[in-house]
């Protein structure tokens, strides 16, 4: 690791994941106002839906029917917005107060001594902050230091215990609690603690309401109510299945985040023991984190489960990180299951809350809404920490452990998706736990998923080590995002059209909605454009400074890139018929002789390189795709009534295709070795790479030759 | 009071709540078996030794004064006990413990130190701290 250069100047995680975790709880708010909702409307809500329904019959108006409806939808709308923004304002309340109890608590608070003060400025002056936190002793109670934001500022409230510490520990303390206020989640732990109190009186609501009115009812009633009758309605309220299944998924949920907020809480406590010694060495910290006792049980299960509940990572855990961070900064697999499972209980909750407004009528559009933040946040919460794990490893000279991590994010998403409190008897509209659905958007965005980790590797080993600049970072950030937005619109997208679809006849309906997805602009437009950015955007990073073996090996590629797209414009111009009242057929034709093109770059270099090859494969692949495209476009030219239509046509439905294949490749081709063929390292690979490029896109032209009307979207 | 002269003898920094702790003591409630923790402390226990350390002395005392604990009897016998009260009340003449009386004395604060969460080398400083005390009072230092 160069000394200028540490995996820590990489935007971290942990911000992402809160803001996860708040999300997931504020949209449990909305739900608890939907649950109040259908006890208090639910009278009204049946009459107009009893009136409004027969819209729904043989004419499907569905237009009328949200028009019909939408006075209730808009009280209903109300109330799950109620929710959300009680959980939010009591969330920000006790964000502000819990703290202020704490300090209370641990009170009264004495300022330190001048000496404690300056130096805690100079640490933070050392650190990058440009103010320095006030340090205070609290009382003789208080066992351990932590740092609070207060009405009066932030504040570093140390143990008694703290001054007998020798100065080296002391320092490490404070340099500790100043990688916290440097890392910025002091104030997020609170909000998240704060939002998942505030959730929970809003997820009771509903049923207390129920209980309340057969109290109230039984109490108004002719024999006298006992503490044994109430007892036994509130048992006999949670044996109807409806409650039950409700307090179960609450229950889970509250668990989930609770559980996941803790080992967030835990992964920060090691980015701040890193940050804490990323300039003085692990001396101090490690001596001070002898100090604490383990105390762990000799029981099997109690460990395990005081594990998972613990504040904090053990100190010998702790001590072994500040000497191989490496395995702090990893992808550890918990980290993926929850980013997996908030991203799809986001996902489902969202669906409810949109698609029975309004935004309903914007057709795929409405699902595009609901996808795209929870990708975004995904892209925050996880790939953050992919691209971070790879510089990391990159910079230990490691592999980077990342096949767990990839099935976990597949099953948190599957099991969000399948567990998630909206799914209570009340849903008549998400589509995103439907069987499909749970196949192909964990599957795709695991793919997105593969895709990212093999940039985020590709990119990090070509740049030995040298940190990313500022603007990179984004560019980074970017290509994240626009792979994750891929997989989620390509997968909810296929999930949907095998959902609802009509998918008219031919082999398996499975096998038509990937065939009709891959050529659907609807479904994937945006993938083709995220490949465009991703290889501009990768590009620019690795190229910007190239050595001498990356030209030669650029050199290579373009020229397989250069065999692979006249081998297949050339046999397409060969095969080629007239433009005829099919002519949509002959553009599908057209647009997967571009995709053979792109495949063969991907064979044959993912033959000669294994799984590190993607990388290489994002940046050649789209280039040779637009040539073949632009190749079969231009001797229309003459006869497109609407040539700039067709071109944008020609541009996207090749790349949206190559875009599915990939992300429905990603997985595998991520979990394959990495390997060098030696063979056309050297000056033969001038010539077997093109000529492996072209065999194998003649190969392909002729596989779609023979697969006639297998690969063209039915004509409904 | 022998607690005070322990603290500022070998936790000069806690003099400052000592006080506190010791009206604590005095208001009959538990010492050191509740810290605060808090949820986003940083692991490390720092707690003030003044607690437990009062709540050792205040057990040696109900023991050696009152001989109300078998220990005192069996291990330092009657006129040890009596010395260790008189050391302990400041009642004169004070005369100092022998070497044995000493070692059992040493021994019994390290193991109610560490009853009350201090780890064993905290716990032999405490020990150490004490036994320098009662010398200190028994005008052997």
């Amino acid at each position: 690791m160069t000394a200028d250069w540490h995996p820590l100047s990489l935007p971290s995680p942990a911000r992402g994941r809160y803001a996860l975790l708040v999300l997931v709880l504020v949209l449990a708010g909305a739900f608890g106002g939907n649950s109040v909702a259908a006890q208090l409307e639910a009278g009204p809500w049946l009459q107009a839906y009893a009136r409004c329904a027969p819209l729904l019959g043989k004419a499907a108006d569905f237009p009328a029917f949200v028009d019909c409806m939408s006075m209730m939808e808009r009280r209903r709308l109300l109330f799950m917005l109620s929710g959300a923004v009680l959980v939010l304002a009591l969330g920000l309340i006790l964000m502000a107060l819990l703290p202020c109890l704490l300090a209370r608590r641990a009170g009264p608070l004495r300022a330190a001594s001048t000496d404690w003060q300056t130096r805690a400025a100079a640490l933070a002056a050392e650190g990058g902050l440009r103010r320095a936190p006030r340090v205070v002793f609290g009382n003789w109670r208080l066992s351990e230091a932590f740092t609070v934001r207060l009405p009066t500022g932030l504040r570093i409230v140390l143990p008694h215990g703290a001054k007998r510490l020798p100065m080296a520990e002391s320092d490490a303390l404070l340099r500790h609690e100043l990688a916290h206020i440097a890392a910025g989640d002091v104030t997020l732990v609170w909000l998240t603690r704060g939002v998942w109190w505030a959730v929970t009186p809003v997820l009771l609501a509903a049923p207390l309401i129920v209980y309340g009115r057969s109290f109230l009812t039984a109490l108004g009633g002719p024999l006298p109510m006992t503490i044994g009758d109430a007892a036994s309605s509130l048992i006999f309220m949670m044996l109807i299945p409806y409650w039950g299944t409700y307090l179960a998924r609450v229950a889970f949920l509250l668990a989930v985040a609770g559980l996941l907020a803790l080992s967030v809480l835990r992964s920060r406590e090691h980015e701040a023991d890193l940050r804490a010694v990323r300039f003085v060495g692990t001396d101090g910290l490690g001596a001070l984190l002898r100090r604490a006792v383990p105390g762990r049980s000799t029981r099997l299960i109690l460990t395990a489960w005081s594990r998972v509940r613990a504040l904090h990572p053990g100190p010998e855990r702790r001590i072994a990180v500040l000497h191989a961070p490496g395995s702090a900064l990893g992808l550890r697999p918990v980290d993926a299951l929850a980013a997996g499972l908030l991203a799809a209980m986001t996902l489902g909750a969202l669906s409810h809350v949109f698609i029975n407004s309004r935004l309903a009528l914007l057709g795929v559009a409405a699902n595009r809404l609901v996808e795209t933040p929870a990708a975004l946040l995904l892209a925050v919460a996880w790939g953050t920490a992919v691209w971070r794990a790879a510089f990391a490893a990159a910079a230990d000279g490691r592999p980077l452990r990342f096949r767990a991590a990839l099935f976990a994010l597949g099953t948190g998403l599957v099991i969000g998706s399948a567990a998630q409190i909206w799914d209570v008897h009340l849903a008549l509209s998400n589509t995103y736990n439907r069987p499909a659905m749970l196949l192909f958007v964990p599957l795709l965005v695991m793919g997105a998923g593969g895709v990212v980790i093999a940039l985020a590797r590709w990119c990090a080993t070509r740049r030995a080590g040298r940190p990313l600049r500022r603007a990179e970072r984004v560019l980074a950030g970017v290509v994240t995002a626009a792979v994750f937005v891929g997989g989620f619109w390509s997968g909810a997208g296929i999930g949907l059209l095998r959902t609802v679809g009509s998918l008219g006849t031919g082999p398996d309906p499975l096998y038509r909605a990937v065939v009709i997805s891959a050529l659907s602009r609807f479904t994937i437009a945006n993938a083709a454009a995220a490949l465009t950015c991703m290889a501009l955007a990768v590009g620019l990073m690795v190229l910007r400074k190239p050595d001498r073996p990356a030209v030669r090996d650029a050199g290579r590629t373009a020229l397989l890139c250069l065999a692979s797209a006249t081998t297949a414009s050339a046999l397409r111009w060969a095969t080629h018929g007239p433009l005829d009242s099919l002519a949509i057929h002959q553009a599908e034709r057209d647009a997967w002789a571009a995709v053979a093109a792109g495949l063969a770059v991907l064979v044959v270099l993912v033959a000669c390189r294994g799984s590190a090859a993607l990388g290489a494969v994002m940046i050649a692949a789209p280039p040779t795709i637009f040539v073949v495209a632009a190749a079969c476009w231009l001797p229309h030219l003459g006869t497109w009534t609407r040539p700039v239509g067709s071109a944008l046509l020609y541009l996207n439905q090749p790349s949206s295709a190559f875009a599915l294949i990939v992300l429905l490749l990603g997985l595998p081709l991520a979990l394959l070795p990495r390997w060098r063929l030696r063979l056309v390292d050297g000056a033969g690979g001038l010539i077997l790479l093109p000529l492996a490029g072209a065999v194998v896109a003649a190969a392909l032209i002729a596989l779609m030759l023979a697969a006639g009307e297998l690969l063209l979207v039915p004509v409904l | 009071m022998l607690g005070r002269e322990v603290v500022a003898a070998a936790y000069p920094s806690e003099l400052e709540i000592f006080d506190d702790v010791a009206a604590e003591l005095r208001r009959g409630r538990a010492l050191a078996t509740r810290p605060l923790r808090a949820p986003v402390g940083m692991g490390v226990d720092l707690s003030a030794v003044s607690p437990a350390l009062l709540a050792v002395l205040s057990f040696l005392a109900a023991a050696t004064v009152t001989g109300a604990v078998e220990w005192t009897v069996a291990t330092i016998g009657d006129t040890g006990r009596r010395r260790l009260a008189a050391l302990m009340t400041r009642q004169s003449p004070a005369v100092a413990l022998d070497a044995d009386e000493e070692s059992a004395v040493y021994a019994e604060v390290v193991a109610a130190a560490e009853r009350h969460g201090l780890d064993r080398g905290r716990a032999e400083t405490m020990g150490a701290a004490v036994i320098g005390a009662l010398r200190l009072r028994g005008g052997r230092e």
